[in-house]
């Protein structure tokens, strides 16, 4: 096991964090690594490496966001716990919150309306 | 990459837990020609980020450390002490008397004396022919002379400039020619 390595909030907060990716690949089903590669792809336009992706799952199995199933010949699938539904569900809604204070702010400025006259 | 050789990279505890999935998802990658050399990079990295954290090669590293400081300083030793030649040292740790001597009149003391002196010379002789490696071995001479017999042990030092020596040296049975009358056996 990691010595230390405790995820924090802000590490989850980037969107294009590994292990936030993961653990909404992982938020449809249980999937093996070349699986989650595939979805993240296509999800999130990300490809992460072979390397990337086991360190993230490395560390979520670790703080128990993820664990392992029983592996298909060599191919391992891992599923979301429920402390990583938990986990996930609160970090959406944070993220959640900052895209609507985003919002609110580009009606107050008016930038909306600018940049729909620039375009237009 | 090919196989196995991402397997340098990364720590062998974390190998043991995920080696076999990772290979294969190294082999799978590759299969569909996606490992391209930025994820070969992303592999090698990710290796070392993880024995960074992963206990087990902490510790390995710590003792490797101390091993190659404790075979330099032996080394740095041998240079500080001047050695300029091989040659071995005997330490007479203890010497006992296997067979009574006559010890009551001054002839029969100064000939248990000469036979303690012969006992010693022997084992400083054999001490010489002991085998590189030998440091610090214990070994028992037996000699019998007019004085009395003895048994000499002690632990022997074999000198080697610019050699590393280490504590392995073994007697082998009949691998040194002794002085007449002289038995060598490793002590224990």
């Amino acid at each position: 096991m990691p010595r230390s390595s405790r995820i924090s909030n802000a590490e989850l907060h980037h969107e294009n964090d590994p292990l936030l990716l993961v653990l909404m690949g992982l938020a449809e089903g249980p999937k093996h690594g070349h699986a989650l590669i595939g979805d993240i792809e296509q999800f999130a336009g990300v490809r992460l490496g072979p390397g990337t992706l086991y360190g993230a799952i490395t560390r979520l199995e670790h703080e128990g966001f993820v664990e392992p199933l029983e592996p298909e010949e060599r191919r391992r699938p891992y599923r979301i716990t429920d402390t990583g539904v938990t986990a996930l569900l609160g970090l959406l809604e944070s993220m959640e919150d900052i895209v609507k204070i985003g919002r609110v702010r580009l009606q107050q400025c008016d930038l909306r309306s600018r940049l729909e006259l620039e375009a237009g | 990459m090919k196989k196995r050789l991402w397997k340098r990279w990364y720590p062998r505890s974390w190998r043991n837990r995920y080696g076999e999935e990772y290979e294969q998802l190294l082999e799978d990658l590759a299969a569909d020609n996606q490992m391209t050399w930025r994820s070969e990079v992303n592999v090698a990295q990710t290796g070392l980020a993880l024995r960074r954290v992963y206990p087990g090669r902490r510790i390995a590293l710590g003792i490797g450390t101390a091993a190659i400081v404790a075979v330099v300083a032996f080394a740095v030793g041998f240079g500080i002490r001047g050695t300029s030649a091989p040659h071995a040292s005997f330490a007479i740790q203890r010497c006992t008397r296997v067979a009574p001597a006559q010890t009551s009149t001054p002839a029969a003391a100064q000939a248990k004396a000469k036979a303690f002196a012969a006992a010693a010379k022997a084992a400083g002789q054999v001490a010489k022919q002991l085998p590189k490696g030998s440091a610090a071995v214990h070994i028992s001479v037996s000699t019998a002379c007019p004085g009395g017999a003895f048994r000499i042990v002690g632990p022997v030092t074999f000198f080697l400039p610019g050699r590393i020596i280490t504590p392995r040296g073994v007697l082998a049975p009949g691998a040194l020619s002794t002085p007449a009358g002289v038995h060598v056996q490793q002590a224990a």
